[in-house]
Order: structure tokens, then sequence, then C-alpha cells
């Protein structure tokens, strides 16, 4: 009796959406594929991230628009919490937080807070493990989603990802992520070619939680 | 001259077999349906609604959703690939489903896009009509997607969309949308759902219009069942989940096909070792077998004729006209062979035809009755049997009647017992008065009992029962795809598209404040993706008021110089309607819960999704409703239940009239007393069959009672019988048990049915039957 097939269409269409919205790019990085699904490479790249409860630091993200020539930066702090979820809090120039955890997305600037229960929605779950896959290296489900690439040269590691879904591709081209103890820097191309680069800096492990990220993290 | 009036009753009856065809004719190419819905009752009072309602579920059942699963996701999709590969180009599939197109996104975004200010929301539009912080909302919002994290915002159009709508537009029509509550994600461009047992992937189409619905080895479901077998044979473990009222509209249909075919052939068969038995001579069996062959085909020409198509349960029912219309053929040949001094046909007829023609006119008034009820099936039942009576009656009357004498042979031995049955009450009416009043009044007691323990309930959950295959694969498919309809739905109407989504927008207020107080967790309309065109340039209106002065102030704060391109924007502004080229996607889903245009009025749907049972069963979603006049809440099961239950009692009501009416003619040809001791015999059979249902404790439902109604157009034939042939008894009653054993095993076969209101409705006229076999003879003139 009911009509559900092209709302289920329409709901794939939507999925293929959030894919994207999850996570760019020295050519030579995509010469270097993982071979034989060989993740220990990037298990010890993230093993100073995945080894400590809590990482804080500080970050700085550049938008650029290829079509206008605009660059937007923004700054904050952002808080890993292993496996459980992070915080990024935008200080500079607009001030807004948001948080991803298994559960729940937050998102509150002074207009308001907007929060999504993840765990009701299959495609919202897996995002929100995607985008802490990326910044935490939890590298099983960075192989399920993307085509893996590592190159390491001297102290200095560089992992780029590339979706595997067509759909997603349409929307982020590539990611390509680096450091050297700690990650340093992410960078995401879409689909114009322009970049959305993240750079860490000051990252320290800690083993409590402050207030704001309790209330944001849910302790 | 006599010569000329020889030809006059062959002549009718070829003139009338001749209309009959030629109607039949105009009703080319003749149709037959097999679907599961048009066998239910209108359960809606309003007709316009009930056909908007009707409209929605026959677009509903016509889509089908398949699965496949594997532990090891590349076998699942090698094996829909190849399944796709064959199905793809399928002319009797329409709307094929299996991969997301990777531009769906692009082109939702730049309709969006272009469409940002009707389609912006009320959240938004409520939020910058404050006049201390609208404003510094929209910029806020605007900022949030600049410099946040994760924003899926394109900037590119920032000049000429500076407060950033499109994009917020765009997250509230995808990734807040209440759609997204599902368990689908996507898998190499297809729809998977993870599960313990393995992933599954979706695929999922629309069978086309032309699609014949009789069950046939070269169906489009055949096929995809041959499809499943062989690829569940060349893929170890692969698990198949079929759903969709297609695969069970087939099945359905494919057995009552099967069942058809026996049926017919047990009963005939049969009904010739029978007549073989008793009249030994061919010309009796073949004019018999002659009889039913023409009375089947004026049955199908009629019902073709008057409906256009006949439904294959029109089938089922009327298979029981071979054991009706037999009864006269063998009332005509009984008389005709073991008669004394009975010379031929005419005379035959002559002593015959005054209880033949009673028994004709009050069955056919019992089906002209049930042609009344407010229910197709019934009506083509009744329309079949009709004709087909018709036909058989005037195959004896008009054709028979010129037959020769056929050969005397030795009276049969059985002659002696149908005698017995004939006197089975001579012990009562040799009796004296307390017995023979409490006799009676003991029966009807035990009668009076039983009905007290009747059920009088209509269930159709109890009435379908599917295969175990079928049934565990839409308990597998419900489970991984949870899609979370109950199968209950709000239809809204109004005088235009127009008119409807505005009663959607209004109706959806008090469907939010429902949802927040858990009666269900989500619902889709329409009008959450395309508002009303008055809402669309309130939206717009708004924002040029709101947000038009400072666009240039904001522009710079971005780095731009001047906002013509945002102000050129707004003067663009159109409302988009849905007759409009929607992305694809929308339109799919529109078409879904969109009705359009019925009867001169418009009509959509509103589906509750993840609703609380406690909300169906106190019925807190109909109560929303009723505040709205222009909108109907549908319970289907409920009320198809209901429908049935009602229409029971309405066809009871039609017959119990017929009977008066029936009764009143008798007392015109007989007496009084006369009459009522010849209705009473069907009547007390009625009252036997409901005593039994109740001792059984078998729920005494629409088919069952459908049963009784027929019972007493039946039941009264052998009362006239009687009466009319108290000259001739023994050769009476012979004709009676015969009529009876070939009547009970038609029906008695139907109640060996697999489908049970089939089984019920011959379970129901079994019993029935007998008992008027049995009571029969009372209605004989007192000795």
């Amino acid at each position: 009796m009911i009509p559900m097939h092209k709302i289920q269409v329409f709901i794939g269409f939507c999925t293929a959406l959030f894919l994207a919205f999850g996570v760019s790019s020295a050519k030579e990085i995509w010469n270097f594929p993982i071979k034989n699904g060989n993740l220990q490479e990037i298990d010890k790249a993230f093993s100073s991230m995945t080894t400590h409860k809590i990482i804080r630091g500080n970050f700085k993200q550049t938008k650029t628009i290829q079509n206008l020539n605009k660059t937007f930066v923004s700054t904050g702090k952002f808080t890993i919490e292993n496996g459980k979820g992070i915080f990024w809090n935008t200080q500079s120039p607009f001030a807004s937080q948001i948080a991803i955890t298994e559960t729940k997305m937050i998102q509150q600037t002074v207009s308001g807070r907007t929060e999504i229960n993840t765990s009701e929605n299959v495609t919202f779950s897996q995002i929100s493990q995607t985008i802490q896959s990326v910044f935490a290296g939890n590298t099983s489900k960075l192989k399920a989603n993307f085509d893996i690439f590592f190159k390491q040269e001297g102290n200095v590691w560089t992992i780029g990802l590339v979706p595997k879904e067509p759909t997603v591709k349409k929307v982020i081209a590539n990611i390509e992520l680096s450091g050297k103890t700690w990650l340093e820097s992410i960078k995401l191309i879409d689909s114009s070619n322009s970049p959305l680069v993240y750079e860490f800096s000051n990252a320290s492990p800690a083993e409590q939680l402050n207030e704001e990220e309790s209330e944001f993290l849910g302790k | 001259m006599a010569n000329k009036k020889k030809y006059i009753g062959p002549a009718i009856w070829g003139l009338f077999h001749a209309i009959l065809f030629l109607i039949a004719l105009t009703a080319f190419p003749w149709k037959v349906d097999s679907s599961l819905y048009s066998i239910l009752p209108q359960t809606s009072s309003l007709q316009d609604v009930s056909d908007a309602e009707k409209k929605f579920s026959e677009h509903s059942m016509s889509e089908l959703s398949i699965l496949f699963g594997h532990k090891d996701f590349s076998i699942a999709q090698n094996a829909m690939d190849e399944f796709h590969e064959k199905f793809k180009d399928d002319p009797s599939l329409e709307e094929i489903n299996y991969q997301v197109s990777d531009k769906s996104i692009e082109r939702l975004q730049s309709f969006i896009h272009d469409n940002r200010y009707a389609l912006i929301g009320e959240d938004f539009v409520t939020a910058i009509q404050d006049s201390l912080n609208g404003i510094e909302f929209a910029k806020n919002n605007a900022r949030q997607h600049i410099y946040g994290l994760f924003s899926t915002a394109d900037l590119s159009k920032l000049e000429e969309d500076p407060f950033l709508l499109a994009p917020t537009a765009f997250e509230k029509m995808t990734l807040q949308s209440p759609l997204m509550k599902n368990n689908f994600t996507l898998k190499n461009s297809k729809l998977t759902i993870e599960d313990s047992s393995g992933t599954y992937i979706l695929w999922n189409a629309k069978l086309s219009a032309n699609v014949a619905s009789f069950a046939s080895d070269d169906h489009i479901l055949q096929k995809m069942e041959s499809a499943f077998a062989s690829l569940k044979s060349k893929y170890a473990g692969l698990v198949i989940a079929k759903s969709g009222v297609p695969f069970h509209s087939y099945e359905s249909s494919k057995n009552a096909q099967k069942e058809i075919t026996w049926i017919t052939t047990i009963s005939i068969s049969l009904v010739i070792l029978l007549l073989i038995f008793i009249f030994r001579t061919p010309l009796p069996i073949f004019a018999t077998l002659f009889s039913i062959a023409i009375s089947a085909l004026s049955s199908l020409a009629a019902t073709w004729g008057v409906f256009h198509e006949i439904h294959v349960f029109t089938f089922v029912f009327g298979t029981s006209i071979i054991g009706i219309s037999i009864d006269y053929s063998i009332h005509f040949f009984t008389d005709l062979k073991y008669s004394a001094n009975k010379p031929n046909g005419l005379s035959v007829r002559k002593h015959i035809f005054k209880g033949l023609l009673l028994g004709f006119l009050t069955t056919e008034m019992g089906y002209i009755a049930i042609s009344f009820a407010p229910f197709e099936l019934l009506k083509q039942t009744a329309v079949f049997t009709i004709a087909g009576l018709a036909s058989a009656f005037l195959t004896i009357v008009l054709l028979f009647s010129h037959l020769p004498q056929v050969a005397k042979t030795g009276k049969p031995k059985i002659l002696q017992t149908t005698k017995k049955i004939a006197n089975i009450y001579n012990w009562y009416y040799a009796i004296h008065t307390p017995a023979k009043i409490v006799l009676p009044i003991l029966f009807l007691a035990i009668c009076a009992i039983g009905i007290c323990k009747l059920n009088i309930h209509t269930d159709l959950q109890n009435l379908y029962t599917m295969s175990d295959e079928l049934k565990q694969s839409e308990i597998l498919a419900g489970r991984l795809i949870d899609f979370g309809s109950s199968g209950d739905y709000f239809i809204i109407k109004g005088n235009s598209a127009e008119e409807v989504l505005q009663t959607e927008e209004s109706f959806r207020k008090e469907l939010d404040k429902a949802q927040k107080d858990s009666l269900f967790k989500q619902y889709l309309a329409v009008s959450s993706f395309i508002p009303s065109v008055k809402l669309q340039s309130i939206f717009h209106s708004t924002i040029q008021k709101a947000l038009a002065s400072e666009a240039s102030v904001f522009l710079q704060e971005l780095g731009f110089t001047n906002d013509s391109l945002f102000k050129a924007s707004l003067h663009k502004f159109k409302p988009i309607t849905l007759d409009d080229a929607l992305p694809s996607e929308w339109e799919k889903f529109k078409k879904s819960l969109w009705i359009g245009k019925v009867n001169n009025s418009y009509y959509s749907t509103i589906l509750p999704l993840h609703v609380k049972k406690a909300s169906l069963a106190d019925t807190s979603l109909k109560e929303i409703a009723k505040g709205f006049k222009n909108v109907v809440y549908v319970s289907k099961m409920p009320e198809i239940n209901k429908a049935l239950t009602h229409l029971s009692s309405t066809a009871l009501i039609l017959v119990v009239c017929a009977d008066i009416a029936i009764f009143f003619i008798l007392i015109f040809v007989y007496n009084l007393r006369t009459a009522f001791r010849i209705i009473r015999n069907p009547i007390l059979a009625s009252l036997i069959t409901a005593a039994v249902f109740g001792y059984a404790a078998i729920d005494f439902n629409f088919f069952a009672i459908a049963g009784v109604i027929l019972t007493l157009g039946i039941g009264i034939d052998y009362s006239l019988f009687f009466r009319e042939g108290a000259s001739r008894q023994d050769t009476t009653a012979l004709a009676i048990t015969l009529s009876a054993a070939t009547t009970l095993l038609s029906f008695a076969t139907l109640a060996l049915s697999s489908f049970t209101p089939v089984a019920t409705f011959g379970l129901s006229i079994f019993i029935g039957i007998v008992s008027n076999y049995f009571l029969s003879p009372m209605a004989q003139a007192k000795k």
C-alpha cells in the first residue's frame, strides 16, 4: 500500500550528499597507493593520536573560492576525544561551536543551537564516524570509504584519501592529510578544484575534558 | 402454423444468447483482474475521497521492492547486477531504481539555488522577522556557513546570495529531512542496508499499467521467480527478500487459477459420473453438459458486457453456477426418463414449468438483491449467476422441451430411497400434540444457543494467508527497510492544487504538535518540499523586506563592492508550482504522495511514519483530522473490516426484502399457509448454518453471510419442487436429491479452497444446502 520506492531513491540521493560531506594535494601522493590493504603504516602514523585519550590544539581553516578569487580564514581550538567525538570551537572572525559524536551533531552560534540525533539516521552516523576517523585516525573506517595512499619522507607522513563512492567524488575530489607526530594539516579539494585547508598547531594530549567540551561532547 | 410455432422457442433462445454475446463483444478486449485491492470494498463514505484513495492505492499497489543480500557484498552486487541487466529494459516495468545518479546532487543544488526564496522554509523566515535580531540571525547563518567546520555550502555564488539562503534551504531539504531517518547507506552508487546476516542491495520498480494481472508463464513476476531461483543456485548463500502487493496478487491469482481448474474438473467429473449412474443414456448427459457450457459462456458474456472486466474471484465464486444450473437440467431429465406417461420434452416442461419458474425467479430475486450491494465482487458474482441461470432456464424451457423422449429403462433402486426421503417427516405428522410442539421448540432452542455463540466479525488479516516463503520475505524486507508505514494516511482535498497545499500547510502545524507529543516519529508531505504559492510569496516578501536593505553592508563585510546581483535575484523571483519541472528525485517523491485531479477536485496524501500502536488504537490521529473539513484520515484495514461487516448486513437486508417479496408472490400463487411452508425451510436452513458456525467457533464473516444469502435463494427451489411434484413424488425426490448432490459437489469443493474467504463461503453453503435438502420435504402438502 505504501509508495516507498520513489521515497527510497530520494533517500539514496540524500545519502550520497551526506557521504560527500565527510571529508586534496601534492600530486605525488597519488602515486603511492596502500598495497594489499596493508594499513600498518597508517596506524603507525596515527599512533601518537590514537594512544591518547584526548588531544587539544589550535586550528586555522582557509577556504578558497576560485571563481570569486576570495579566501576566508577562520581560527580557533579543537578537541579530539579518541573514539568518542570531536569539538570544534571557532573563535575568529565568527564565534561558533560544533561537536560531532557517535550519537549527535551539535552546532551553536550566537543565534542559537541546533542538535541532530544521529542514532536514528544511519547516514548521519556514518558521516560522524567518517569525520572522526579522519581526525582520530581510525584506519578501518577510512578504508571502508576511501581508496588510501601513503607516503613517508623522513619523519613527515602524507596520507591521500579518494572517496570510493562516485557520487561522493562529485563533491569531494580528494583529501590529503599530513603530519609528523601529530596531524598537522588536512587539505580537501572539492569538485570545482577549490581547496579547503586545515592547519593544526600546538597539539597536546590531555586527560580530561573541560566544562565546555563536556557540555558538547555529552559528559 | 404449428410448425412455425415450434421454432419460436429456439429462436428466442438464440436471440437471448446472441444479444448476450453481442454485449460482450462491445467490452472487447476482455479483461481479467486478479488484483487483491480490487476485491476490497469502498471504505470511505465520501465517494470522491474514496476515488482519490483508490487512485493512490492503485498507484502504490503496483510498486515492488527486491533486496539481495550476502555476507560478501560483492556477491550480492554481482547477483543484483545480473538481475538488473536482465530486467532493466523489460517493457512490463517502469521507473526502475537501482543506481543513484552521481549528477543528482548538482541538479538539486542548482534547483534549490534558483528557487531559494521559495524554498527557504518557515523557520528561517520567522527568525528574520524579529525586528531586533532578525538581520543578525541571517548574517550569522551565512557566517556559520562561511567560517564553520564541515559546511556543505557552495560559496561560489556568494555575491548573488550573500545570506547563503540556497545552502540553508539545501540543508533543510536534504540533511534535515525526515527522509534521512532510515537504514540506508550508499555503496557503489547503490542503496544498501547492513544487517547481521549481510549487506543487502535494494532494487525497486513499478509494474506497467499494461501488465496482465492473470498469472501466466511469461508474466514478468514468473520470469523474476525463475531468475531468483537461478541466481540462488549460482550464488550460494544469496538471500532474496521481495516485497510489494504485485507479488501477493500474483501468488493469489496463480493459486486461484489452479483452484478453478481442479474445482471445475472435480465438479464436472463427479457430476458426469452421477449422471451416467442415474440416466445411463448419453442424451441427458450431453444435453446437461451443453446447458452448463452455454450458461457459463452466458455468465462470462454478461459480466464482461456489464463490467468490461471480470475478477478472478468472481470465477471462483461463480464456479457454483455449474451446481445450480445443473439442477434444472436434472429436474427435466429425471422427469423425462422416469415419470410415467411423459411422451416428450413438451409434456415434461408442462409438468415442471411452474415449479421451475418459481424456483428460477426466487433464486434470481436473491441474486438481483445481492447485485445492489455496494461491493464490486458481489455485483459481478450476482450478474455472473443471474445471466448463467437465465441461460440454463431458457435452455430447458425453450430448447430441451423439443427433445424426444429418451429411452426408458427400468426404474433405478435409488427411487425407492429418495421416496423415503420425501416421506421422512411422516413420523412427525403422526405424533400427538405435546411432542409435536416440544420438538420444534427444542430444535429452535438448540439453534438459538448456537446463534448466541456466533462471532459476527470480518477480519481481513484472518482471511488472507500468504505462503510461508512470501511471508518470510516480507518480514525480512520489513525489518531491513523499516519504512515505518502503518498503512494509515491522511487524504487532503481542495478545489485546486494550491488549495490542497495550503490545507496541508495548516494541517501540518497540528501534525508537528502531534509529532512533539510522540504520536509518531515523522511524516511525509508534498508541501514540505513544494510550499503553496501563497507561502512562497510570503517567504519572498519577508526576505525582501528584512534583508534587502542590509545586503550591501554585509557584502562589504565579505569583501564585495555592490549588491546589484542580489537585488536582481530578488526581482527575478517566480514561485514554483507542481506543474514545473522538478529535480527527478523530487518528481518521483511527488508522484508517490500527490494524487492530483479526481472528479473535479484535487487530492494529496500525508503519510505518518512509525506511528505508535497506541495512537492507532486510540484514534488520536483520526481526531487530528477531524478539525479539518478537507482532511480525511484513512485507516485501511479497520475500515475495510468495518465496510465488509456493514456490507454483510446490507446484503442480508436486501435478501430479507427479496424474501418478503417472494413470500408475497407465493401467497399470490398459492395461499398464506403454503407460502409459509415453502419459505420456512430455507430460513430454518440459514439458522442451522449460523448455529453450526457458532458451535464450531468459526467467525461468521462476510463470506459466510454471503453463503447464507445464496442458500436462501437455492434452498427455496427444493421446497417449490417438492410442493409442485406431489403427483410424481418418487421422481421429484430423485430430482431434488440429484440437484442437491450436484450443488454440494460444487460447494463442497469450494470449501476445500486454500483461499479462506472462498472456503468459508463454500462451507456456509454446504451446511445450508444439506439442511435445505433435509428440510424441503416439509414443503409437501400434509397427508
